[in-house]
């Protein structure tokens, strides 16, 4: 009985144990996707993702190798196929690769291989394997077993702990640090994640770092993503020093004193034919009043004529190409623009020098030396007491102004055999604003008047350069179709464009403003209004979704409107001040009455800087407040006769 | 067996594709035939002065069109070269002519099919001002590519060196291809337009057919015709054409281009050797050994008779079952029934095959293809010797049928003479009805084949006037939130007629497709065919499918959201709850009916006492003033006749009034469209209506202004508000 008994519980619980199992996978596959939140790729998951990292020496005697394995086993949660991007360089290659699908095993895969195909980037090393796969429904996960080295580890810089298209809900990287090697992990934008490190000492003297985490989300891409680095937890990797088999230490990029040498050895010698670029450059500078203005023309004329190209190609993008080939093509990138600017101010005798930083997009200073520290290259002039950052790749930049992207940011500056680091700074008087003045009439129920409208700093360039995409006839349209985002709004008698777009004078546009049927009656109340005129910057639903964003320039818009009240009325209500300011951002606005005329101002202001997640939502806030603001309507009424 | 291995190596070796090999001697030729001792058209770098505020001027632009049969060999020749001289004027344009991008040559190895090979050459210049040139160079080079497998895709990429504004660029770009066939072969259509993205200051377009090829050719559109030279009908016939001063064509919303731009059309073909079996389409070229044809009309009664075999081995077998099972052996009595029936049939079994693990003998491709159908259609209605036409349809943005000249000009229909009204059957998707007939094909021709006979002949159909009942009502109850400035909405959408598609594909999901399926009718028919032989696989599948569904949902309210504010160009909208009343996917409940309650705060703008309440935004956006304010070269075409009504009930809250009620009613007409709207207020309720119609959806060009005041008056309309304010005003100045 009791041996029936044993059976018979046995078969239970197997049976509860089946039945727990299946149930137990139906909830993890909705509960992981429960896990995704709005921003995040809901068509599949990484459920588990090991990266591992081992240094091995050189067999050539150069510097040591990287070696990576990465294990990512990949949830399809809508679809049977998995996917995978991996790229290499002309330093990293895949060495091997295989594809296990859940239970049933390992699986034959084929990547598509192909040149990376980056948007601005004309030519670079950069090619991507692309692997996908369908699996049945029942085999749960896609396991992707890719193996790669790279030949020389300066130029492995970084890993990220999360995926940049999907979320990854168990992320691990292990780094073997032989003992032969000294090197630093440092782990960057590590707040707010489920992150934790341990740090074992292996008998032999080796270490391993292991860093783990959970549930990390992939970047949302909107207009205004500040860039992985800036954002994403990652850890970066500086190296200090090796030892060989013979027992010497030999150093890799310890300082900046070894960067910078490493970057003059990419660089190669000097080359520069002075007496052929003094003849090119004579003739640009040709009618010059002064050494600024000559400064000027050089500066400028590399920028009006040096169409950008970026090449990357051959070591990694670090070698500026030549720079009488850059001036006979009239093409370059930063690193072309800025040695021939060098060659051509030094062959007037002025002291040009090249110079390296990161960008905005980069986190890191000198204090860790690595090539992941800068992305650009400018030049930069020693002129009397003051320095000039010469950015050529950004069009129409006035000599002294400074685009966001680099203020701020520490540079590198060459300085005979040494180097000086320096950090890039804004003038005070490197303000960008955009300003509309209306002089506004009422002519029964249309609104009409003068509209002045002014640009500056980088406000005016970013307009400058969209215009410059568009054939002449097609800028003005532009600028109407700009001023006139409202119904019923027309734009008249608009004053010239400039012939060509100059860089040291402000933008100052007039024209006449038209909107029919503006005063709207309502029972005897007149309503109009005078805040929704200039073009307004919106704020999409799709932006606040994002965990970081920064805009593309500072925001600093100033709209004055004045309003004439006909003699045959009078004005009923004005709308109240509004103000909404957090951290450095606002937003102002109020309504004055002087005498017959209503006076509308208001203020939008917006640095360049990243937006974390808890403040954008007062970002939203003060997109609302200023639509709120420009919804806004005067009341008027006829006069009593 | 060492030999067997030898002769296997031999013949891989034989086998495979090189990539990048261009034939040096021919890229010279080409060089010296494009750049050498050329004419003075060649030479020009003046533009007339009315194109001087241009971007580009095409200065001289040639296309050559060659197809040849090689002697003795089974091989085929096709050249297409174009030259093209442009003067770059300003920055967009040496933005545009900054980078080119060729396509690599590729050549196909085979021991038994002889070798195929595709070839591109290039050449590029740049003359200065001054007039010197510069050749763009090999240093100017690189090379992409992408590969899988044994394929491999690869371009070069040029940088232009040295372009500056007032510079002219001289390229030309050729294709070249030879490869293997003796049987009958219709070389690629090809669409000549006339007109560019920059103005032409002269062009030219010469087609030469040489040895057993043969020509069809159409001008179309006021194009002028091709002029036979140089012929030698023994070795080739050319075509000629000179057109000059050509002004540019930018896009242009509401119009068909492909319908009204000059354009010469034309296709080549090859009528095949001795031992060529025949093809069904090869009689539509007309006379194969005409050398310059048209299209042949009566040779669609062979193609018509291809549709016999569709279907065959994957959903015929099963529709056959459903319909014998339905209607018995015997001729039913309601063909209109039978048809539409059918029509459900395969419109069910495509759309569940995504639900099955494992589906049923059919492929993605097949799915919801009008071949697919009226060859499904036509098979069932022969089974019971119904007499019908398949159509074959040139629709009205492609152009009239007397243009007609290639075969993808053309859509597949079917036609039962009804005995109230015809049965036509003219789309497929997921969401369409059999008896929803697009307003384009209204009183169009199409070519009709009978499908009983041996011999059909092909005659003219011509659609019956299409009434329009195309209508988009949407009903919304309005509450207002004085505290959060927001208005609270209840939508009720009613959809018929065509304008259905545009919020099908919007608010339609898989689940409803999944949910509607009738398991009583057709479960014995569509079903999976691994459902019983794997249950893990299959309760895997379903917990994808839920996960499916699941974001399918959170995507659609996304989308609605975004769609509310671009309709109704509000800033904002949060959509709170969506329920589908109605698919309108079945006859007896024709109508897409759904409704959504959503809120916004877009629609209120409060002062002081009074909230101004933008009733005007509840009609659809007018298009843009960038569009109207465009000068515009062609016709004017709306998707439908429509008419759209939008009726709004607004509850005040507790001891508040409206204001402006009355000047919300206006009545507008003219021949094409109307607008009226009417207000009333009811008790604590505002009530307000306005109905938009496009009575006629084509107009003449000259008919813009027109269409430009209707968009003037509904965006006047658009711009309508009232005011909402406490019984007691009291009137706030500022201080």
């Amino acid at each position: 009985m009791s041996d029936v008994y044993r059976k018979f519980c046995f078969t239970v619980l197997i049976v509860f144990l089946g039945f727990n199992c299946d149930l137990k996978a139906q909830v993890e596959l909705k509960s992981s996707y429960e896990l995704l939140d709005e921003s995040q790729e809901k068509d599949a998951l990484i459920e588990y993702w090991k990266t591992t990292i081992t240094f091995e020496r050189s067999k050539s005697g150069g510097m040591p190798v990287v070696k990576e394995t990465d294990l990512c086993r990949i949830v399809p949660l809508q679809n049977n196929l998995v996917m995978r991007h991996y790229f290499v360089s002309s330093h990293k290659q895949i060495t091997d690769y295989k594809f296990y699908a859940g239970g049933s095993g390992r699986k034959s895969i084929k990547p598509v291989i192909g040149d990376s195909n980056t948007p601005g980037i004309f030519q670079s090393d950069s090619k991507y394997y692309y692997f996908s796969r369908n699996i049945k429904p029942s085999d749960q996960y896609g396991k992707f077993e890719v193996k790669s080295i790279t030949d020389d580890l300066r130029f492995y810089t970084r890993a990220y702990m999360s995926d940049m298209k999907l979320f990854t809900a168990n992320r691990e990287i292990e780094v073997l640090v032989p003992a032969w090697l000294d090197i630093k992990v440092k782990l960057y934008n590590s707040d707010h994640v489920d992150l934790t490190c341990e740090v074992d000492s292996l008998p032999d003297g080796d270490v391993l770092y292991r860093y783990t985490g959970r549930n990390l989300n992939a970047p949302f891409q909107s207009d205004y993503f500040p860039g992985y680095a800036n954002v994403h937890p990652h850890l970066l990797f500086l190296y200090n020093r090796y030892r060989t088999v013979d027992g010497e230490w030999k150093p890799i990029l310890k300082n900046v004193d070894q960067l910078y040498k490493w970057y003059k050895e990419m660089r190669g010698p000097e080359q520069y034919d002075l007496e052929k670029f003094k003849a090119i450059s004579s003739d640009v500078v040709s009618g010059a009043s002064n050494q600024l203005d000559s400064i000027k023309k050089v500066f400028y004329w590399v920028q009006d004529k040096i169409r950008y190209i970026a090449f990357e190609q051959g070591i990694d993008g670090f070698c500026p190409q030549n720079a009488l080939s850059v001036y006979e093509n009239k093409y370059g990138d930063c690193k072309g623009m800025s040695n021939l600017l060098k060659a051509m101010l030094t062959s007037l005798g002025y002291d040009a020098r090249l110079a390296w930083l990161g960008t905005q997009d980069l986190p890191y200073t000198y204090k860790e030396p690595s090539i992941a520290v800068d992305n650009h290259m400018i030049c930069v002039l020693y002129q009397g007491k003051r320095k000039y950052y010469l950015d050529a790749t950004e069009k129409y930049l006035k000599l002294g102004e400074t685009a966001s992207r680099i203020n701020g940011k520490e540079i590198l500056i060459e300085n005979g055999n040494s180097f000086v680091i320096d950090t890039v700074r804004r003038s005070a008087e490197d303000i960008s604003s955009e300003t509309y003045h209306y002089q506004l009439k009422l002519k029964g129920n249309n609104l009409s008047g003068k509209l002045k409208f002014q640009l500056q700093g980088e406000a005016k360039r970013h307009f400058y350069m969209s215009l410059s995409q568009l054939s002449r006839s097609e800028q003005e349209k532009n600028i109407s179709e700009l001023m006139c985002k409202e119904d019923n709004l027309l734009l008249d008698s608009l004053s010239a464009l400039p012939a060509t777009f100059d860089r040291d004078s402000n933008l100052s546009l007039t024209g006449i403003m038209l909107k029919n049927n503006a005063l709207r009656q309502i029972a005897d109340e007149r309503y109009i209004g005078i805040a929704n005129l200039m073009p307004e910057i919106n704020f999409d639903k799709d932006t606040s979704k994002s965990r970081h964003i920064r805009f593309s320039q500072v925001i600093n818009q100033l709209n004055e409107t004045t309003l004439e009240i006909p003699e045959s009325m009078e004005l009923c209500y004005l709308p109240k001040p509004l103000v909404f300011e957090f951290d450095d951002a606002f937003y102002r606005m109020e309504y004055l009455l002087d005498g017959n005329l209503v006076k509308f101002k208001s203020h939008l202001y917006i640095p360049y800087k990243i937006y974390k997640q808890e403040q954008i939502k007062d970002l939203a806030k003060l997109f609302d407040y200023q639509h709120k603001s420009r919804k806004q309507k005067i009341i008027l009424k006829e006069k009593n006769r | 067996m060492k030999n067997i291995i030898l002769f296997g190596l031999a013949l891989i070796s034989m086998l495979g594709m090189s990539y990048g090999q261009t034939d040096s001697l021919r890229a010279e030729q080409l060089r010296n035939q494009f750049w050498e001792n050329r004419s003075e058209q060649w030479t020009k770098i003046d533009i007339p002065e009315k194109w001087k505020d241009e971007s580009a001027v095409i200065l001289n632009k040639e296309t050559y069109y060659w197809v040849k049969k090689i002697p003795l060999l089974s091989f085929l020749e096709e050249q297409y070269h174009t030259h093209k001289r442009i003067k770059v004027i300003d920055d967009k344009a040496i933005k545009s002519y900054s980078e080119f991008s060729f396509a690599e040559s590729q050549k196909y190895y085979s021991l038994f099919w002889g070798s195929s090979n595709l070839h591109y050459y290039y050449g590029i210049k740049v003359i200065k001002a001054d007039g010197s040139e510069q050749i763009v160079g090999e240093s100017d080079k690189i090379h992409t590519e992408v590969k899988h497998r044994n394929r491999k895709v690869g371009y070069q990429k040029i940088a232009i060196p040295n372009l500056e504004k007032g510079d002219v660029i001289d390229y030309y770009y050729c294709m070249e291809r030879r490869f293997s066939m003796d049987q009958f072969y219709m070389f690629d259509p090809v669409r000549y337009f006339l007109n560019d993205n920059h103005p032409i200051v002269r062009q030219e377009l010469t087609l030469e057919i040489a040895r057993k090829c043969y020509l069809n050719c159409r001008s179309v559109n006021d194009a002028p015709l091709m002029k036979e030279i140089d012929t030698d009908v023994s070795k080739a016939v050319k075509y000629h054409l000179i057109d000059e001063e050509r002004e540019k064509f930018e896009n242009e919303i509401l119009a068909f281009p492909y319908s009204e731009l000059p354009c010469i059309k034309f296709q080549a073909f090859f009528p095949g050797g001795a031992f060529a079996y025949p093809v069904s389409y090869a009689d539509f070229l007309g006379e194969r050994l005409k050398m310059k044809n048209t299209a042949y009309p009566q040779g669609l009664a062979k193609l018509a008779k291809s549709v016999n075999t569709a279907g065959a081995g994957t959903f015929y077998p099963v529709l056959k079952k459903y319909i014998i099972s339905k209607y018995g052996k015997e001729r039913p009595e309601n063909v209109e029934k039978l048809v539409h029936d059918i029509y459900f049939f395969l419109r069910e079994y495509w759309c569940q095959q995504q639900f099955f693990v494992k589906n049923q003998r059919t492929n993605y491709y097949n799915w919801f293809t009008m071949y697919s159908t009226v060859g499904g259609i036509s098979r069932i209605l022969k089974m019971y010797e119904i007499k019908h036409d398949l159509l074959y349809i040139m629709p009205k943005y492609i152009g009239e049928l007397d243009d007609l000249l290639f075969l993808d000009e053309l859509n597949l229909g079917l036609h039962v003479k009804g005995e109230e009204h015809p049965i036509l059957i003219t789309k497929i998707n997921p969401y369409s009805l059999p008896s929803e007939i697009p307003d384009l094909l209204s009183e169009i021709k199409a070519y009709a084949v009978p499908s009983i006979g041996e011999n059909p002949v092909v005659s003219i159909y011509t659609f019956p006037e299409l009434k329009s009942e195309n209508e988009e009502n949407i009903v919304s109850k309005l509450k207002f939130d004085p505290e959060n400035e927001t208005l609270i909405i209840e939508s009720e959408f009613t959809i018929t007629g065509s304008s259905k598609l545009e919020w099908d594909t919007l608010v339609m999901t898989n689940k409803v497709f999944f949910d509607e399926f009738k398991t009583d009718q057709y479960g014995k028919f569509i079903n999976d065919r691994d459902k019983r032989r794997k249950p893990e696989q299959l309760r895997a599948f379903n917990e994808k499918l839920g996960v499916r569904f699941a974001d399918e949902q959170k995507k659609r309210t996304e989308s609605l959201e975004k769609y509310l504010q671009e309709f109704y160009g509000i800033q904002n909208c949060n959509v709170v709850d969506f329920k589908l009343i109605s698919s309108g996917r079945w006859t007896d409940s024709s109508s897409l009916n759904f409704k959504v309650i959503w809120e916004s705060s877009s629609y209120v703008s409060q002062f002081g006492e009074r909230s101004l309440l933008s009733v005007g935004r509840f009609m659809k956006k007018t298009l843009g003033e960038e569009f109207l304010q465009k000068d515009r070269m062609l016709d004017i075409h709306f998707k439908n006749k429509e008419v759209m009504s939008y009726e709004l009930e607004l509850e005040l809250p507790e001891g508040f009034d409206a204001k402006g009620i009355k000047e919300l009613q206006d009545n507008w007409e003219d021949d094409y469209f109307y607008i009226k709207s009417n207000s009333e207020k009811q008790a604590n309720k505002v009530i307000i209506q306005f109905e938009v119609g496009i009575k006629n959806s084509h107009l003449p060009v000259e008919e813009w202004d027109k269409v430009r005041n209707f968009f003037a008056k509904i965006s006047n309309l658009c711009e309508k508000q009232i005011v909402i304010q406490q019984r007691q005003d009291n009137i706030v100045t500022q201080e």
